[in-house]
């Protein structure tokens, strides 16, 4: 999956790139680990982020981005073998334990990290905090769910509009 | 996105936003990926009463899973109700009894699924001599682009269709001894489907005590395959 060291005949240190965020902080980071974005690996892949350069992410605040490689250079290994083939069941545990660990995070850190997934396409974390959210839904009433997602009390307009809905999706919320 | 100084995680901004005003910030993709994660299509509809962006949210969800009793009777319903271009799953899981009630989503999902169809009836019940048939069996539509499907019948039977819609079936196999009636519909199937009858017929069962699977392969590998898993009787 992730690309390997794209033949360059560089095999010493693992190749780095820079990466840039919107309000202008660097990060240096392992090739490896940032090709799990597929957004950034063909830009890697030919040769972009090296040197002086540095890729920016206008969408991508700092704060987030440090999250987002906290994530990347703890699953590139994994990624680089090609996922599970050749990890073993501690390895997965491990991985299975920092992601628990991971998106135990305020909301709002949480889904800037998704849209942050979304923009540059990693996979693994997009399902990693999708899943979250749908955890903080799950088994809850339509209260519930309005509370733990941190919206405010409806209005009567939006109370209204929920009796209509829950009146023709009835089924939904027997 | 509204960050601006980001040295410390987490920190707000000066306004505080709502938890609505950041999930209505997302798109569609990533709602509809936090859909999927639950477990229930009717649990995902539940979302609807968040606010009006997340309204018809759940009928852009390729994948729909029934489970509950409640769900069952609304398949139809729903299905009817998706809007996503390709339907990629559709899984029921039911205790139900009546075929007929089957019968009311499974033209429909018949036009518009295009991936999997995993139906398990956990209904218990004992097999019939063959009069009986009538109000237990479930008679199959054409899923002219159903790539896979996966039927645990409990004691229901299966009609199959007579003319030759299943032509990407591939492969037929059902993993346990097979019951009288159903080898009955094996040979209906390998008539009915002209691609089948071409293949080689597996071997023999014999006296029906073999514990081989029954399998037609026509090796091209990339069409439909339906197993069929019959309950012990």
């Amino acid at each position: 999956m992730a690309a390997p060291e794209s033949g360059d005949g560089n095999n010493g240190a693992a190749r780095m790139v820079t990466l840039i965020s919107s309000d202008n902080t660097r990060f240096e980071v392992e090739a490896a680990a940032a090709s799990l974005s597929q957004t950034l690996q063909l830009t890697i892949l030919d040769g972009g982020g090296g040197g002086g350069d540095g890729i920016p992410l206008p969408n991508v605040d700092s704060a987030t981005l440090s999250k987002v490689l906290e994530y990347c250079i703890k699953h590139a290994p994994a990624a680089a073998n090609g996922g599970a083939p050749n990890a073993t069941a501690v390895d997965r545990a491990e991985l299975e334990r920092f992601d628990n660990e991971f998106v135990n995070i305020d909301q709002s850190v949480l889904y800037s990290l998704i849209m942050a997934a979304h923009n540059l396409e990693i996979e693994g974390l997009q399902s990693l905090v999708a899943k979250k959210v749908a955890d903080m839904i799950k088994g809850k009433s339509p209260m519930e769910i309005r509370r733990t997602l941190g919206f405010p009390d409806p209005t009567p307009e939006e109370q209204a509009e929920m009796n209509a809905h829950m009146l023709e999706y009835g089924w939904a919320y027997e | 996105m509204a960050q601006s100084g980001g040295e410390v995680a987490a920190k707000r901004p000066n306004l505080f936003p709502s938890g609505e005003d950041r999930l209505s910030a997302l798109p569609d993709d990533i709602i509809v990926l936090i859909l999927l994660r639950l477990d229930t299509i009717a649990e995902a509809a539940r979302t609807s009463v968040l606010s009006s962006r997340w309204c018809r949210i759940w009928t852009l969800l390729p994948e729909l899973t029934f489970r509950k009793a409640a769900d069952y009777g609304h398949i139809r319903d729903v299905i009817a109700a998706t809007e996503a271009p390709p339907l990629r799953q559709i899984r029921v899981k039911t205790n139900d009894d009546a075929p007929d009630s089957m019968a009311a989503w499974l033209p429909l999902a018949a036009r518009r699924l295009s991936g999997v169809l995993r139906y398990r009836n956990s209904v218990e019940g004992h097999y019939e001599d063959d009069e009986d048939e009538d109000n237990t069996t479930i008679a199959l539509p054409c899923f002219g682009k159903a790539t896979k499907i996966v039927l645990n019948l409990g004691f229901l039977a299966l009609a199959l269709p007579s003319s030759g819609e299943f032509t990407r079936l591939t492969n037929l196999s059902k993993t346990r001894p097979v019951p009288r009636h159903m080898r009955a519909q094996r040979h209906r199937l390998l008539a009915a489907v002209p691609m089948l009858a071409k293949a080689p017929r597996p071997a023999s069962t014999g006296n029906g005590q073999t514990h081989r699977p029954l399998g037609v392969s026509l090796g091209d590998g990339s069409g439909l395959c339906l197993r069929i898993a019959a309950a012990p009787y």
